[in-house]
């Protein structure tokens, strides 16, 4: 019952009163027209609609920022007619409509449909609870018949990655496959490794001329390195303690795209790759190849938030031995003084540690680079990766308003450039 | 502003209407202040519906009922004054559902809904008006004697009914 109704009905009283006080049929006459309305209202209240909904959206998995229409179908299942039935949408948080209404208002015949469309774009995540509520009502205003359309099918939102050019990573260890790695074993490759006495059956063409020529009486060959696949395993850091904020920059949506991006990369170079987010709980994805894996590690990233457990407030309880023995880890984390000795297990333990570690000290300071403060944190961010580099693990310090491609570049050079000045010395 | 919708304008056209009517009626029965008041309140709200904000339909609705009532208790022709507080609930109701219906920019079939609202509106307003006003025009004269003869019948049988419905009581017992 809706406030109209019980104004008819006061109204009526309200009229026959002021019939009796002043001795007037007319006010009772008049009383008359808001009775019938009062009677109409109630003889005319709508019944539950039986509505079907139905919604559509294509594809399910989509990238962030890119925009999904979105279909919702309203029938009216029942014999009856639905002479005002409004919809309204509602859409979880994080998706914003970017055409369209989520809203209908519509009469519905028995059988008759009605479509909402619009376009939406959302933030990375797993949206699973759209909610559509209906309202049936009479034109008199007395009754509504209100319910609502839980709808679970799953959205998922993809974070926004780059496109990275492959990643010079030198494992501890390789896989039998061919693959991009050099392993720094002789076989058939591209780049020169060494070279042995000829064998028969050796290709002519593999000859090193020239080294054969310095010798009496014998022959040489060029061996080449082979290139081949790594076993790979992504830690995402995903401690709410770490996840630092300024505005609408967060630490933590940058380690998720690096993830991402890298987990892509890694999967299109053949390797055999993992994933553990660490933090929030300790979700995994076994080691795997191909289409099937990249979207396991992508669907792994995208439903992530970084929420507090005291469990997981520092690397105790890393489980390292879900990696496969002498794998590459490539730990993504802004990195703590208190996760240097975890870190230095896993070297210890025989696994190569590539840390990409996104800069807080940057990230909150923006332009405050000449305090005092902002000065000690760096400093004391830079002493903590030296440790790191000297307890042997590669570690790539990156200004998150840097794109991670170049930020890899650019490490990359800076390893060869070191490594090319260690020869010369 | 957003372009006026069908039962906005019928709603302004009502409040128009409205206004001009109790006016005039006011003016005939020489009440001055009724004839402004209500020139005023109409404007205002034709305002309201046009801009669609403040809420405040009910409140003019109840303020013109008010006024509808201080014309009757002066003399004004009771006819009018019905249609005048039936043109008041419709443009109410229409008022209310055009401010509604702003909320809502995708409504596929805007025609038929107006006119089902109209229809559902219309038809009941109708017969509380045919029977608020037939009352007053039907004038039935009965000579005494055939009127006691009627109560006496009629006590009779209310009688008889209830003596039925107590021995069907006690049957039941």
């Amino acid at each position: 019952m809706k406030r109209n109704l019980f104004i008819y009905f006061l109204l009526v009283f309200v009229f026959l009163l002021l019939g009796v006080a002043t001795l007037m049929g007319e006010f009772v006459a008049l009383a008359m027209i808001f009775l019938v309305l009062g009677i109409a209202s109630i003889l005319n209240q709508p019944q539950p609609p039986q509505l079907g909904f139905e919604r559509s959206f294509s594809p399910m998995r989509i990238r962030q920022s890119v925009p999904l229409q979105i279909t919702l179908t309203v029938t009216n299942q029942g014999e009856q007619r639905i002479t005002d039935l409004s919809v309204q949408d509602y859409l979880p948080r994080g998706i914003r409509v970017l055409k369209g209404q989520t809203t209908l208002l519509t009469t519905l015949d028995a059988g008759e449909s009605a479509v909402i469309e619009y376009t939406i774009q959302a933030q990375r995540g797993q949206y699973q609870r759209f909610v559509s509520t209906y309202t049936s009502q009479q034109a008199l205003d007395g009754y509504e018949v209100s319910g609502q359309f839980k709808d679970e099918s799953p959205l998922l939102v993809y974070p926004k990655t780059e496109n990275l050019s492959p990643v010079k990573i030198r494992p501890p260890q390789t896989h039998g496959f061919a693959g991009s790695i050099a392993s720094r074993r002789g076989g058939s490759g591209v780049d020169f490794f060494t070279i042995r006495e000829y064998q028969s059956g050796d290709p002519q063409r593999h000859i090193n001329w020239k080294a054969s020529a310095r010798r009496h009486q014998a022959l040489f060959t060029n061996i080449f390195e082979q290139e081949q696949v790594a076993n790979i395993g992504i830690i995402l850091d995903a401690r709410q303690r770490i996840n630092l904020r300024k505005g609408r920059h967060s630490i933590f949506e940058h380690s998720v795209n690096a993830a991402a991006a890298l987990g892509e990369r890694f999967i299109k170079d053949g390797h055999r790759v993992s994933l553990l987010i660490y933090g929030s709980g300790k979700r995994r994805v076994f080691p795997g190849y191909g289409r099937q894996q990249e979207r396991r590690i992508l669907d792994a990233v995208t439903a992530v938030s970084p929420v507090v457990n005291f469990a997981l407030t520092n690397f105790d309880n890393l489980p390292v031995q879900f990696f496969p023995a002498k794998s590459q880890i490539v730990l993504i984390s802004p990195i703590l003084q208190d996760d240097i000795p975890y870190i230095r297990r896993m070297c210890m333990r025989g696994y190569g540690v590539l840390a990409v570690s996104p800069n807080p000290v940057k990230l909150v300071a923006e332009d405050d680079t000449e305090s005092t403060a902002y000065r000690m944190a760096a400093a004391e961010r830079a002493f903590m990766i030296q440790q790191l580099r000297q307890i042997g693990a590669q570690v790539i310090d990156w200004d998150v308003t840097n794109t991670v491609e170049s930020t890899l570049q650019r490490a990359a050079f800076h390893l060869q450039s070191q490594q090319h000045l260690r020869r010369l010395v | 502003m957003a372009k006026l919708t069908r039962l906005q304008t019928f709603a302004i056209v009502l409040i128009a209407l409205l206004g001009a009517g109790l006016a005039a009626l006011s003016f005939f029965n020489q009440l001055a202040v009724l004839m402004m008041l209500s020139v005023l309140l109409a404007a205002f709200w034709c305002a309201i519906v046009v801009f669609g904000k403040p809420d405040l339909h009910l409140a003019f609705f109840v303020a013109f009922m008010v006024l509808v009532s201080i014309a009757l208790l002066d003399g004004v022709p009771f006819g009018w004054m019905a249609l005048l507080l039936c043109i008041d609930i419709a443009a109410w109701n229409l008022a209310e559902f055009s401010r509604r219906a702003r909320a809502y920019q995708n409504i596929p079939n805007r025609k038929r809904l107006e006119n089902l609202h109209l229809k559902q509106l219309g038809i009941p307003l109708g017969i509380g008006f045919a029977l608020a006003v037939l009352p007053s025009l039907i004038r039935v004269e009965l000579p005494f004697a055939v009127l006691v003869i009627l109560v006496i019948t009629a006590v009779v049988l209310v009688g008889v009914g209830i003596r039925g419905l107590r021995e069907k009581k006690e049957k039941w017992e």
